[in-house]
């Protein structure tokens, strides 16, 4: 699996922009705040609020994908795909849910009803792209599965670069089926502490430019499948998890010890955290540094894929690796995430997905020496 | 633009005005307790699939509408002030349908979730055409929208056929190939005209298309 290069990317969280998140990373400062659902829940939300419409959802990406373009050229762009991974639902299904929920006698849907596709389309159509654009929407996988879509189309010749977006803005009804299944934490999301009790939603945005042109960083492969014990979960053993990302490192022509790092999906669910800690275990048996870096900004869900890769490479562009917050005790003491900041300017990154449906994914990332 | 020749190795489709009736279920889930769990969608989804003989591979899965009756269920939860529904929650998101086939038939392999509004089975056939070149292998490619729920007459114009579905198993080929033929079927959603056309091709006895992508 040939590698794609990471050329460039833009990050907007409950933090900031890229700067600003990784400068609140650097002292340990978490952009968690709160929202009301049926009861008042921990969240990570945009300073400024985005209202939960088309076109403020659209300027979000508007924003973000103009300043990924602004280095491209008009030839550059007409070979420059757009995918975007989310877990937004498609506008088409507000008029139908409308019509289930509220008496009141509804207008006939028009089949031109935007979809959330249409945002790559508006996209590709204002930033003069390729006509060709992808939503994926795969859970927690979404765009990390865009990302590995991306680099698919690439490699394949059809395309020279691609822009892959991750996206996610607060949704009460997301946040209330989370919260149904009481997977919610009262205050803070713990990744592999023992006293975990579920994880905290956030908002992101974020874009990431793939392509052939010289960088130091690249994506050197991945692996996506699915496969779960029950619809929501994998097994507690954590198996699933080992295969998504043995296969990564085959795919990447890659061992476990060529891994400097990894970041982990790590949402602080009890089931999800236990699973991927004992995959970690099973994977790298001695020990690997590892991180998580939803205690910072949320889990983002569709976004991650795109945000964390991207807030992973601005901290090693400074030359760290960043410590995962609120883990007090592991729950293995062998393989705790880490607990300081760390110093690393460069090396292999595994960046691991687990997501609803079991859909998991894994990826590996490059820095190479300046 | 870029453009692959495909091989159908089998296709299925079905529909119906308001609800797709027998669809195999207890044969294809003998598992009682898991076979309620199904969603519309994922009945669907497993009935196409059967159909096409796939058990197992890649798959690109394409949905407009998603899970509507799960989602509905829980929109009128928060309508209503209710909690809402572990089980609906969990049955709603876009990828459910693929998520159970994996689950009952041990499917281990890739599934991308695709939703493109109208478009939606045009972007998936092209996904899965991706899928195909790169991996060299066999794809399953099925959309699937389910629109019967409380009300859906009111807003409804655009389709009559209320739970429709098609699914072909596509391979890349080095044979001459066609055009997919662009004919619409009457009744069915748009999201799913271009798969329907590609169905259509195939039991015409067209085994070659070219998918642009």
């Amino acid at each position: 699996m040939a590698s794609v290069n990471i050329l460039d990317f833009e990050i907007l969280t409950s933090l900031g922009d890229a700067k600003q998140t990784i400068s609140s990373l650097l002292e340990s400062k978490s952009g968690i705040s709160s929202k009301e659902i049926e009861v008042r829940i921990p969240y990570y939300a945009f300073k400024d609020k985005v209202e939960q419409n088309q076109e403020s959802i659209y300027a979000l990406l508007q924003n973000i994908v103009a300043k990924i373009v602004r280095k491209l050229d008009k030839e550059d762009r007409k070979s420059t795909a757009v995918l975007i991974g989310t877990s937004q639902i498609d506008w088409n299904l507000v008029d139908a849910i409308n019509a289930s929920a509220y008496e009141y006698k509804k207008k006939p849907y028009g089949s031109q009803k935007l979809s959330i596709d249409s945002y790559a389309k508006s996209l590709s159509r204002e930033f003069g792209l390729n006509e060709f654009t992808m939503s994926i929407n795969t859970a927690c996988t979404s765009s990390a599965n865009a990302l590995l879509e991306a680099k698919n189309l690439i490699n394949a010749g059809v395309f020279q670069k691609a822009i892959v977006v991750g996206l996610e803005v607060f949704s009460p009804i997301m946040s209330s089926g989370f919260y149904s299944m009481d997977l919610i934490s009262k205050d803070l999301p713990k990744p592999f502490d023992l006293q975990r009790d579920g994880l905290v939603l956030g908002e992101a945005v974020g874009a990431i430019l793939l392509g052939k042109d010289e960088s130091l960083w690249s994506i050197e492969g991945g692996f996506s499948n699915c496969n779960s014990q029950t619809i929501t979960a994998v097994s507690s053993s954590g198996e699933e998890c080992v295969e998504v990302m043995q296969n990564a490192l085959t795919n990447s022509a890659l061992h476990v010890e060529d891994i400097t790092a990894l970041k982990a999906h790590g949402t602080g669910s009890l089931s999800n955290d236990l699973a991927e800690i004992n995959a970690i275990k099973k994977l790298f048996c001695k020990s690997i540094k590892f991180t998580a870096l939803k205690p910072y900004i949320g889990h983002t869900i569709g976004a991650s894929g795109v945000v964390e890769i991207a807030m992973l490479q601005e901290c090693i562009d400074q030359g760290f690796l960043p410590k995962t917050l609120f883990c007090e005790k592991p729950i293995l003491i062998d393989f705790a995430p880490l607990k300081e900041h760390e110093k690393c300017e460069s090396g292999v990154f595994m960046c691991n997905y687990f997501g609803f449906g079991g859909n998991n994914t894994s990826l590996i990332i490059k820095k190479s020496d300046a | 633009m870029k453009k692959v020749a495909l091989n159908i190795v089998s296709s299925a489709k079905i529909f119906a005005p308001i609800k797709i009736e027998n669809l195999n279920e207890k044969k294809l889930v003998p598992n009682m307790m898991l076979r309620r769990r199904l969603t519309r969608n994922a009945k669907v989804m497993l009935y196409l699939s059967d159909q096409c003989n796939f058990e197992g591979g890649k798959i690109v899965y394409g949905t407009c509408f998603s899970e509507l009756e799960e989602t509905a269920k829980i929109a009128n939860s928060v309508l209503e002030k209710r909690l809402l529904s572990p089980t609906s929650f969990q049955n709603s998101v876009y990828n459910t349908a693929p998520s159970y086939f994996s689950i009952i038939n041990k499917d281990r392999d890739e599934i991308i979730t695709i939703s493109s509004g109208m478009k939606t089975s045009l972007q998936t056939l092209k996904t899965a055409a991706l899928q195909a070149l790169i991996s060299k292998q066999r794809v399953l490619c099925v959309c699937i929208e389910c629109l019967n729920i409380k009300n859906i007459e009111q807003i409804n114009r655009c389709a009559d056929y209320l739970e429709a579905g098609a699914a072909v198993v596509l391979e890349v080929c080095d044979d001459e190939a066609v055009e997919v033929e662009q004919k619409q079927t009457d009744g069915i959603i748009g999201a799913l005209q271009d798969i329907f056309s590609v169905v259509n091709m195939h039991e015409n006895g067209k085994n070659k298309i070219l998918m642009e992508l």
